[in-house]
């Protein structure tokens, strides 16, 4: 099921739901009786939840896109620096060789994990409510470790990979004794202004 | 005794805000729309949900059923 299929079952279904319920407050008098019960049921909680539940995932699924993650206005040097033709950040090659097709912003900073997705959410709710409470500081900083399995996911089996890393190396990445960005940095530009917003 | 429909038009309200909302978050989508979505809106359909599961129980046991 693509976004946009399920951003159109949410809209029609929330709309159908908006309606349905605004007339059975219309028709909030009509005598007691099973068919009532019915309608109430299927008005109030079975169709609504429904349309909750497709819009809800509708709206995860679209805050993917590194347009959404540009929306916050803090992202701007990293959203440029993705599209600058010049920049040699590894996430503007990933991102302008598109070693990764879409929702790339999500791709690298959710874990292949059972609950990464879980996670990543979570973290996201995390960052809407901070950017909507002005509860943030510049320059914006990864929370916590990065995970570098997530680059191990993609890159771990590739045959470039394993030309110009030998086990050694490989070894000492999996015992997280080194990581990518020893050698492969940086991963996205410095944002410049300091303080509190 | 037949129940106070009250809490009847209150989880339809409910509902519809959350509704609106939601309706609101996929038509202008926006980290503000979307956090007053799954905020808000969210908060709204589950308790709206909830004031009607107590509804109907309130129903079933003043006509003896539960």
């Amino acid at each position: 099921m693509t976004n946009l299929s399920l951003e159109s079952i949410a809209l029609v279904t929330g709309m159908a739901a908006f309606c349905f319920l605004a007339g059975l407050i219309l028709f909030w008098k009509m005598p007691d009786s099973p068919a009532r019960h019915w309608l109430l049921l299927f008005g109030i909680a079975l169709l609504p939840g429904l349309a909750l539940l497709f819009g809800s995932r509708a709206a995860i699924e679209k805050a993917k896109s590194p347009e959404f993650c540009g929306s916050c206005h803090v992202m701007d040097p990293f959203i440029t620096d993705l599209k600058d033709p010049k920049s040699q950040t590894l996430a503007s090659r990933h991102y302008q060789n598109r070693y990764i097709l879409e929702n790339q912003c999500y791709t690298c900073h959710t874990d292949y994990t059972v609950f990464g997705p879980v996670k990543a959410k979570l973290t996201g709710l995390r960052h809407l409510w901070n950017y909507e409470t002005r509860n943030y500081r510049i320059p914006i900083k990864h929370r916590g470790p990065y995970n570098f399995e997530n680059c191990l996911h993609c890159h771990g089996q590739a045959k470039i990979f394993l030309e110009k890393h030998d086990a050694d190396v490989r070894k000492q990445l999996e015992s997280k004794a080194v990581t990518c960005l020893d050698c492969h940095a940086p991963v996205h530009p410095e944002q410049k202004s300091a303080g509190k917003k | 005794m037949r129940v106070k429909t009250t809490p009847l038009k209150v989880s339809a309200g409910l509902m519809l805000t959350a509704l609106a909302l939601m309706l609101l978050c996929l038509t202008w989508f926006s980290p503000r729309t979307m956090a007053l979505f799954l905020g808000l809106g969210l908060l709204c359909g589950g308790l709206s949900i909830l004031l009607f599961l107590l509804y109907v129980i309130a129903d079933l046991h003043s006509r003896r059923i539960l």
